[in-house]
This record gives C-alpha cells, structure tokens and sequence, in this order.
C-alpha cells in the first residue's frame, strides 16, 4: 500500500541517487557489512554441524526418542502416588540454598565493592588494591555455579551446603564488580558538599555515593535473587543439593512427566518472585514522596 | 503559616524511616534464619569447612620447582609436567568456545523473530502471544544440565547435544530481555507509519526495529560471556566441551589437572569479557553519534 501513489520513476531514483549519495552510499556500505556477517555466520555453521556433526540415522532416532519424551511430559499418569512431600521440601531446599547464598553473598560483596571502586579507592596505593580485588571478583564469577559446587563438595561434603557456599562465591564475584560499577556511576557532587561540610572519608562513601547507588544495589540483589533460583537447579546435578537431584533422578528413571511438573512449580515461583519484587522495585527505587516541610505534597516528574 | 515545627516534622519522616527499616530488618533476618535452615548453612560447619577449602585450593597448585621449570614434560616439576594434557584440553576448551558461540547467535536469532509477536505492543493476536511467552518461560526455567541430559539421552554424547541444550535455555533467557525491549520502545514511528499505511510486518521492520537493534546486540554480547560459562559445564553430562575434562579430574583428584583447566577457563572468561565490554562501548558510541 505504502508504494500505490507514489512509486518512484527510474529517472527520478537516479536524481534521488545522485542528489542523496551520501545516504546511498551508507545504505550501501550497511548492506554490504550485513550481508558478509551472514554469510560468516552461516559458515561458521556448516563448519561446525560439519566437524560435530551427527550422522543422518542418529538424528532421525534421536527425533523420534525427543517425540516421546515430549509426548511423556504431557501425559501425567499415577499422580496420585507421586511423593509430592519430598518435591516441595526439594524445592523449599533449593530456595533455602539461593536465599542463603545470596544474602551472605550480598553481606561480602557490599564491603568489598567500595574497595574495588575506582571512586572510593583514588590514590595509587589504594588503586592497586582494587586492581587485585576486581580480578578477584573475576576469577569468583568466572567459574560456573556447578564448578564451584564440584568443589566445595570436596571441601564441606555433599549436600546443600555446597551449594550454599557454590551459590556465595559466585555471586560475592558477580555482585561485588557490578556493586563497583554502581558506585563508579554516581553523581560526584553531593560527595564534594560532604567535603566542603567536613565530612570524613567513611561518612562521605556511605552519604555521598552509597545514598545514590543503594537503588542499583537493591535491584541487582533482587533480580540475582531471582535469575539464581533458575540456576540453582543445576546445584544438584553434582550433588550440591536441591531440586537439580529431583530432576536428575527423573530423567534416568523416564519420569518426563514429574520433569515437566517440577519445571511448572518453578516458573510458578519464578513467577511470583518477579512479581513481589516488582512492588518491591516500585516501593523502594522508584521511591515515594515525602512531603516537604510545611508544603503540599509535590509530585516529582519521573 | 506552620502547623508544625521542623523538629516534630522531622521526627515523623524519621520515625517511619526507621519504623520500615527494622520491619524490613527483622524481616530478611527470620527469611536468612530460616534459609539457612533448610541449606544446612551453619557457621560452625562453614567455619570446619573453610580449612578443607584452603586446603583443596592448595592441593591444586601445581609443583613447580625453579630449576626446572622448563624441562620436558617427563621432568616433575616443570611447566610441561604440568600441562601434559593441554593438547587435550586445549581442542576441548576450543569446542567449548564453538558451542558458545553457535547457541548465542542462534538463540540471539530466534529470540529476535519470538520477540516481536511476544510483545504487547506489535498488535499480534494475544493468544500466539501467552503461547511464545510460556515456551520461552518454560525454556529458561529447565536447568540447561537437564535439557543437556535430555538431548545427550536421545542423540548420545557429544557437542551437537550441548549445542540444543544451551540453545534453547538461552532462547528462553533472550527472548524475554528482547521482549521486555520492545515493549519499551517509543510508538510514535510505529504511529507514524501507520497513519502512512503500512502493514504490520514493517511497521516492526521499519518502526520498531531501528529502536531496539543496539540493544539487542548488547544484549547477544552480554549472553556470549554467560554461555560460555554454562557451556563449562555441559560436559558433565556428556554435552561436550572442557566441563568433562574437568569433572573427571575433581573426581579422580588429579589435583593440578584442576588448576590448569580452572585457569583456561578464567582466561577465556576475561578475554570474553574484555572483547564484549568493548564491542559494547563501541555500539553505545556509535548509538549517541
């Protein structure tokens, strides 16, 4: 419809043309660098279906199994003598484990992101210090949740606990850089009034910039809450505790039918998770008005 | 005219201040207790179990003994000694990398297409709507372990299976952020073109697409770095990749084998991280431009 009334003449595009080449000549570049990106990437996969490749029986048997596990997921049977006690106390564990991990992680991961601030940590010596703590941060994260469990294993046992501690260490890593890069990112004046003021240096991180970064402070505590109780799960593959044994245990014995329901009951929970901490959100970094002295209430324009 | 004085003006703000930070204090405290509970998290335990931890951090040193550091590899004690395996693990962390990459990209690529209808402001029908938010919800929440048992049970060990796996766990995860996306992008192209007749196929090319393009980009960059992380672990149940390598050498207590695949491991995820970053930098510069 858009080109009815007004398609361009062959005559008047070589105007449009010469009078916009600069437009032209972008678009074309555009074109070009988008048509060789495609081309790399669909390279890259015939290369590597070509080297991982599966044979062609291998891929039609290994449909026809994913068929009927799918088909066993929706097909419930002997609900009623499903040991649903055991599921829900897995589940609770697992939620135990990410609270657990998270909090504690969060505890670590404030302290240490003020000395892994470049703003907090601004003479040279100090610098060094938060060098060494944020490739610290990077070597906590950079090493899977199961990995870290695996280890802890070794070092606490099998059980939730690893998990825990699985759960805390990736997270003091993960927590601790972004914490850092919350500081980094907020207004310098108030800290300079607090200078001005004399205020000492402990009063101006905790004023100055934790007053203005506790927002992204909050929301990155609530949303690795929830992202974690989605991958808490793969805790119990390695034996870390929690739902990850349920499904595990499952899958061996054929049960896709428990598989699907225990994935429900998460997305359930994940679900409400992401509504409470919504309103949360809302209440806390949005914020409300407070009134002023002897003023009306003023709305701030948000 | 005052009603107040400024004292009790401010005592009230204050008292409610406080009133919701102890509530909220008191609150998180009995949901720690509780959490730590059911986890078996106790101090005392982590307190007997941090020297285990230490203890494990330093088995997993390597030997290396100064005079011969650069001896062959039959020499214990040298760096070769140490890495007697990498040109094991070295293709191995390569095909962790490849099955990194293809997910993204290809999860990144359908999770563009899932997007559009997914999100309320396309004018889609509601019903392919809550049908495409709940595949991807359902895509997220299965542990990628568990799609990768799944996938290793029908097609046998290897990457191809890690490869769907990881696929569609972070089909699930992108699909939501790309969603989220475009529901927060500005109508008034998309208003504008529609007012000049457009279908609804490029009022999304041309209206919404522009907007959202960078962002999503950012977004394949930030989930490389996540993949590549996950996709370490695969290989515990067969998914292919450095993470089967790895599990037989914590389980076997081949002790420096450990530090050296944990070190690859480090190295990739910070160079990862570094080129994403920049490439990241890059496209917001080039946005403001």
């Amino acid at each position: 419809m858009i080109n009815h009334s007004n398609t361009i003449s062959t005559s008047e595009r070589s105007n449009n043309e010469r009078q916009y080449a600069a437009i032209y000549a972008s678009r074309r570049r555009h074109m070009v660098i988008t048509f060789s990106l495609g081309l790399i990437i669909l390279f890259y996969y015939i290369f590597f279906f070509y080297f991982n490749g599966l044979t062609p029986e291998q891929m039609f048997q290994g449909l026809d199994k994913l068929g009927q596990y799918f088909a066993r997921m929706f097909i419930w049977r002997n609900v009623s003598q499903w040991p649903f006690g055991y599921y829900f106390t897995q589940i609770a564990v697992t939620l135990g484990i990410v609270f657990a991990g998270t909090f504690t992680a969060t505890l670590l991961a404030l302290p240490l992101s003020f000395l892994a601030s470049r703003r907090v940590m601004n003479t040279f010596i100090l610098a060094s210090i938060s060098v060494v703590i944020r490739r610290l941060f990077d070597i906590m994260r950079g090493i899977d949740m199961a990995i870290w469990g695996m280890i802890f294993i070794r070092a606490v046992g099998m059980g939730p606990l690893a998990g825990v501690m699985a759960i805390f260490i990736q997270d003091t890593g993960l927590l601790g850089k972004l914490y850092a890069e919350s500081h980094d990112a907020v207004d310098k004046r108030p800290s300079r009034g607090l200078s001005a003021l004399g205020a000492n240096h402990l009063q101006k991180h905790r004023f100055g910039i934790f007053t203005q970064s506790f927002p992204q402070f909050l929301a990155l505590t609530l949303y690795q809450i929830e992202s974690n109780t989605r991958s808490a799960a793969v805790l119990g593959f390695v034996g870390a505790g929690g739902i990850g044994l349920v499904y595990a245990e499952n899958m061996r014995l054929w049960n896709w039918d428990v598989v699907m329901f225990i994935t429900l009951v998460l997305v359930l929970l994940v679900m409400i998770m992401d509504k409470a901490s919504e309103l949360l959100r809302k209440k806390y970094i949005i914020g409300e008005d407070i009134p002023l002295f002897n003023q009306p209430i003023q709305h701030i324009e948000k | 005219m005052p009603s107040q004085t400024f004292e009790s003006y401010y005592q009230s703000i204050r008292q409610r201040q406080k009133r919701e930070s102890l509530l909220w204090s008191i609150g998180i405290l009995i949901v720690y207790f509780y959490s730590g509970y059911l986890s078996e998290f106790s101090l005392s335990v982590v307190w007997q179990g941090i020297p285990h931890f230490f203890d494990y951090l330093s088995d997993i040193l390597p030997t290396l003994h100064l005079p011969v550091l650069f001896a062959d590899g039959h020499t214990k004690g040298s760096f070769a000694y140490w890495g007697y395996r990498l040109n094991i693990q070295i293709p191995l962390l390569g095909q962790t990398i490849a099955i990194a990459i293809a997910a993204t990209l290809f999860s990144s690529l359908m999770a563009t297409f899932a997007s559009f209808p997914a999100s309320n402001n396309t004018q889609i029908h509601w019903s392919l709507r809550y049908g495409l938010r709940s595949i991807a919800a359902f895509c997220r929440t299965m542990p990628e372990l568990a799609w990768a048992v799944m996938f290793v049970m029908a097609f046998g060990v290897g990457p191809i299976p890690g490869f769907f796996a990881l696929f569609l766990h972070s089909f699930g995860c992108q699909t939501k952020l790309f969603y989220e996306t475009v529901e927060v992008a500005s109508d008034k192209p998309v208003r504008g073109l529609r007012a000049l007749g457009a279908s609804r196929l490029m009022r999304m090319r041309y209206g919404l697409w522009p907007q959202v393009a960078p962002t999503f980009m950012s977004y394949t960059f930030m989930r490389l770095e996540t993949n590549f992380r996950q996709s370490t672990i695969l290989g515990l149940v067969g998914g292919g990749g450095i993470g089967q390598e790895l599990m037989t050498s914590i389980k076997l207590d081949h002790y420096d084998q450990v530090s050296i695949v944990l070190i690859q491991i480090i190295l990739v995820v910070s160079l990862l991280d570094f080129i994403s970053g920049k490439l990241r930098h890059r496209l917001l510069k080039e946005m403001s431009v």
